[in-house]
């Protein structure tokens, strides 16, 4: 769904808005409205992104930011852990201040380093936690550099070599995130090469295909993606 | 999703809480409710039994986790599947654990 769409549904939501139901109801479509922003465009990269809420609020975060002036595409992936609109509250201030951050920061490390520093005496005071996975994607080199405060690592595939690489990386949690965490990976995107986030509520399935990473995860993964492969 | 929690062991000074099922932000609160139960008590989740564990069980558990440790309390997680165990070790949650209960 498109964001006038959404802004439609949700002034309708607000014009209505009586009870608690209704702005649970207007909760859900402002947060609709942040996640389904649309996805900068840019030549060399493309990015999709969808959160399927198992409550009617979420903590899911996912974002993409294209910096064109300096070639710098980040990509962002994290959820707040809780329950509903307390979560998605949460969810809201890691977002808008990590777009604030992306003006600011030249790597991922130093990006979620300052966050952790901005979001700590309120995430501590709110016995909070997020995780967040950070891409900056150089669309010049093709250079991708990343770190991970707790998030599930992603899976790199690089398609002619038909398997599936575990980007592997031990962090800390945001509100935890420390210096020993502070780390930054480097690899490079040829062509047709996809790189898969899952937010935390996909685990289970994560799980099994990080376990076969195989051509039979392999192409499990692909026909979830498209299934007519 | 269902989860069962028995507490086993009950004694004065420790007890073991067998957690059965998936844990998620459906089940998770039976989890919780020991732990304030037996807040007086040195706990040990037993999680050998558990499938699934998403990032709200996670969460929930280790805020409690880190308000017993500012009373003097300690909560453990004992017999973690090997999946789950890398997904904790992943979010750095088994270092957290070790911090919080070794201060």
């Amino acid at each position: 769904m498109r964001t006038n769409e959404l802004q439609h549904l949700f002034e309708k939501y607000l014009e209505s808005t009586e009870s608690t139901a209704d702005e649970v109801q207007a909760a859900e479509t402002i947060q609709k409205i942040l996640l389904d922003d649309d996805v900068p465009v840019c030549d060399e990269l493309s990015c999709i992104g969808m959160s399927l809420p198992a409550y009617r609020l979420s903590g899911d975060y996912y974002d993409f930011i294209y910096d064109e002036k300096n070639g710098r595409y980040w990509i962002f992936i994290g959820d707040v852990m809780g329950k509903g609109i307390p979560a998605s509250l949460l969810m809201v201030m890691v977002r808008s201040t990590v777009r604030v951050l992306t003006r600011y920061s030249e790597t991922p490390s130093s990006l979620v380093e300052n966050l952790n520093n901005i979001l700590l005496k309120d995430m501590s005071r709110l016995r909070a936690f997020s995780t967040l996975f950070c891409g900056l994607f150089d669309v010049d080199s093709g250079q991708f550099m990343y770190t991970s405060a707790g998030h599930p690592s992603p899976i790199f595939i690089k398609k002619m070599r038909m398997s599936l690489l575990d980007l592997k990386r031990k962090g800390r949690l945001l509100v935890y995130y420390g210096i020993g965490s502070i780390v930054i990976f480097q690899s490079h995107f040829a062509p047709v090469t996809y790189l898969f986030y899952v937010p935390m509520g996909f685990l289970k399935q994560w799980m099994w295909i990080k376990t076969n990473m195989d051509m039979r995860g392999y192409n499990i993964l692909l026909r979830n993606i498209d299934p007519s492969i | 999703m269902s989860l069962s929690v028995e507490v086993e062991n009950n004694s004065a000074e420790s007890i073991v809480v067998k957690v059965v099922g998936e844990v998620d932000f459906s089940t998770v609160d039976k989890v919780l409710e020991v732990i304030d139960e037996y807040r007086h008590t040195a706990i040990s989740l037993d999680f050998s039994g558990i499938g699934f564990i998403d990032s709200t069980g996670v969460g929930l558990i280790l805020r409690s986790v880190m308000e017993l440790a500012d009373t003097g309390g300690k909560v453990t997680i004992t017999s973690v599947p090997q999946y789950i165990q890398e997904v904790l070790d992943e979010m750095g949650v088994s270092d957290i654990l070790y911090e919080l209960n070794g201060r």
